[in-house]
């Protein structure tokens, strides 16, 4: 047979290539909003832009009949579920539009639903529970099209045919127009890949699923820990330098001291050590053990 | 045979839009099977009524426009690779002192390669790289004209170097209103060429001629300097590169599910087990050893906060307590004494005299 389908490394290099050049169209027509419209009116439109900059990309590409300039780079073509014919304009049309649109439009709809529960036909309309219980569903539903994406990326990598849920939902398959000789040895690394993502999803998912059981303690536990924080803010005002943390610029709480002298409030020192085991002020090399608590010493 | 033209056949558009494309791909076939002599018949013929239209055989063939972006971006990666070669001749001097004359320079180093590649072989050097070169539209000509090359130094360098100095010179020239009128109009019209090029971009999608507005002025036009050899693209990089990228994810993300303490104070447990007749020193404690005091028994300092653990050993408040609160099975590393719970961490008392 003449053509072969194509296999992952040319379709993530096309697919490379098509964002480089897409997010190149996204900023040049930023720019121009910008020096229109003024910076204020492109951060009002900024995601819309970047969807009429993906329309554009594609639409002058896929939809027009041509090959992207990703798919004119490694060589393959858009071919229909029959693997015979190109994919019908119709079919283009909405592919394009869901690889472009559908993001946007599911993250207005996910930011909309919080908002249309507060609204007073909502409040009239449904009972306080059920409001709090969809509520509740946004953020999963949030983190269950991110755990689909990376799901449908690791069968990618394992299947290959693939590499966009647009795709697959209008059946857009890929055909090599000619033999690439290095890209069928590579066929080893990514099922490699695409098991380690797939052992990574599961775990992760299993560790969400243990933490969503003990998630009330957790819950409470942050809430303590917020409110403090905010007790600290609220005290706000001008506080001596005296009196001043270096680290958080605000007024030093349990006060500690480093070997070399200077106080820090325990929260941050501990954590700045964490990282870089120094004295943030003088760089004086020390052991996290060696940080001494000043009991007694802050006032009241 | 029959088969794969009629394979062909079945892809109406791209007869239609992309004929060049065909012929490229029906030869390159043929190349690899040479027993497909008909196929070969079929792009000589179809290539043959193509250079009718255009002039010149192979030469005239269209460039991918994946070719021409690319040449284009190794354009500008060239010039910063220069710049920044000759940005490393004044390391020792002070400071900011090429800032200055930033402009001029790029101009400078613009003009040398213009110099050496357009002026001399008729292409950029990116272009060289991709087995490009510039022809002009107009002419017939497969080389560029001698005015062509001017204007395009013009072009390229000149306005380059007027847009990166206008700050500059629009604030050094404001106080004249002639010259305040001129430079408003120049930055309304480098807006307007913004949108100009956006446009012409996205011609450029389509019809893959001009890929810069500079080039549709001059009508001059990226073509093969040779016939064109199969271009291979290397997925190596890539796929080594996608491949750690996932190691590396995988190991950020398994990490903090290990216990690192824990392995570490199990692996001592084994290893650097206590001998009986130390661990037999865990009874009541009545009186510790004076050089116990002074040595924590983590860390080996002089402890900090000391505290003990119900054994002899005095710890770091923070070596003992960050160590328990990793592990709950911690124990003592010198004698196997268990913390078992946070209240048996115990401030030092001890008797003066």
């Amino acid at each position: 047979m003449m053509f072969q389908p194509a296999s992952q490394p040319e379709i993530i290099r096309s697919n490379q290539k098509d964002q480089f050049y897409a997010n190149f169209l996204r900023s040049s027509l930023a720019d121009i909003c910008q020096s229109f419209a003024g910076a204020r009116v492109w951060a009002r439109w900024r995601k819309e832009l970047d969807v009429l900059g993906d329309v554009l990309y594609f639409g002058l590409t896929t939809i027009a009949g041509y090959q992207t300039l990703g798919e004119e780079y490694v060589n393959i073509l858009q071919v229909d579920p029959t693997r015979r014919a190109v994919p019908s304009a119709k079919r283009r049309l909405a592919l394009v539009l869901l690889y472009a649109c559908s993001p946007y439009l599911l993250d207005r709809l996910l930011a909309y639903i919080p908002k249309l529960l507060e609204s007073e036909r909502a409040r009239a309309g449904l009972s306080p529970e059920v409001r709090q219980r969809i509520a509740q569903c946004v953020p999963i539903l949030r983190q269950a099209v991110m755990i689909l994406q990376r799901t449908h990326i690791a069968l990618f990598y394992l299947r290959g045919v693939f590499y966009h849920v647009a795709k697959r939902m209008t059946g857009i398959h890929y055909l090599m127009v000619r033999r690439n000789l290095s890209a069928s040895s590579m066929r080893p690394s990514f099922h490699l890949l695409g098991w380690l993502s797939v052992t990574q999803l599961t775990v992760s998912l299993l560790y969400s699923l243990y933490k969503m059981r003990r998630g009330t303690v957790d819950a409470e536990e942050s809430d303590t820990s917020v409110t403090e924080d905010e007790r600290a803010s609220e005290e706000g005002g001008i506080v001596e330098p005296r009196l001043r943390c270096a680290l958080c610029l605000e007024r030093r709480r349990n006060s500690t001291a480093t070997p070399c002298g200077h106080l820090f409030c325990w929260h941050c020192i501990t954590e700045w050590c964490s990282t870089k085991a120094e004295c943030p002020l003088c760089r004086e090399k020390f052991q996290l053990s060696r940080l001494i608590y000043l009991q007694n010493f802050d006032p009241r | 045979m029959h088969e794969t033209n009629s394979f062909i056949g079945q892809f109406p558009f791209l007869v239609k839009t992309r004929r060049l494309f065909m012929i490229k791909l029906l030869s390159l076939e043929g190349a690899v099977n040479k027993q497909r002599s008909s196929i070969n018949k079929m792009a000589a013929t179809k290539g043959s009524s193509e250079n009718k239209e255009t002039g010149t055989g192979s030469r005239n063939q269209v460039v991918l426009r994946v070719s021409q972006l690319d040449s284009s971006q190794l354009d500008s990666e060239l010039h910063q690779l220069l710049k920044s070669q000759f940005q490393r001749i004044f390391q020792f001097f002070k400071p900011g002192v090429l800032a200055y004359i930033e402009p001029e320079l790029n101009a400078a180093l613009r003009l040398l390669t213009w110099q050496f590649s357009i002026n001399t072989i008729g292409a950029t050097l990116g272009q060289r790289i991709m087995n490009l070169k510039y022809g002009s539209e107009a002419s017939m000509t497969p080389d560029l004209g001698h005015r062509q090359r001017l204007l395009y130094a013009c072009i390229l360098i000149g306005a380059k170097w007027l847009q990166e100095r206008s700050a500059d010179l629009s604030s050094s020239t404001n106080h004249i209103e002639a010259f305040r009128k001129i430079w408003k109009a120049l930055y309304f019209f480098e807006k307007l060429l913004s949108v100009a090029s956006l446009v012409n971009f996205l011609v450029f999608l389509q019809d893959g001629r001009y890929q810069f507005l500079h080039e549709r002025l001059l009508g001059i036009r990226a073509q093969f300097a040779e016939k064109q050899s199969i271009r291979q693209v290397s997925f190596e990089f890539m796929t080594r590169e996608l491949l750690w990228h996932g190691f590396a994810e995988f190991l950020f993300f398994l990490l903090p599910f290990v216990n690192f303490r824990r392995i570490r104070n199990f692996l001592q447990q084994k290893l650097f087990r206590p001998s009986p007749s130390q661990r037999a020193e865990t009874g009541a404690i009545v009186k510790r050893d004076r050089s116990l005091y002074k040595e924590c028994a983590v860390c080996g300092e002089w402890p900090t906060i000391p505290r003990h653990i119900g054994c002899h050993h005095v710890f770091c408040y923070y070596c003992v307590q960050s160590n328990f609160l990793a592990d709950p099975s911690y124990t003592c590393p010198l004698c196997s004494h268990p913390v078992d719970d946070v209240t048996n961490i115990q401030p030092i008392t001890c008797d003066v005299g």
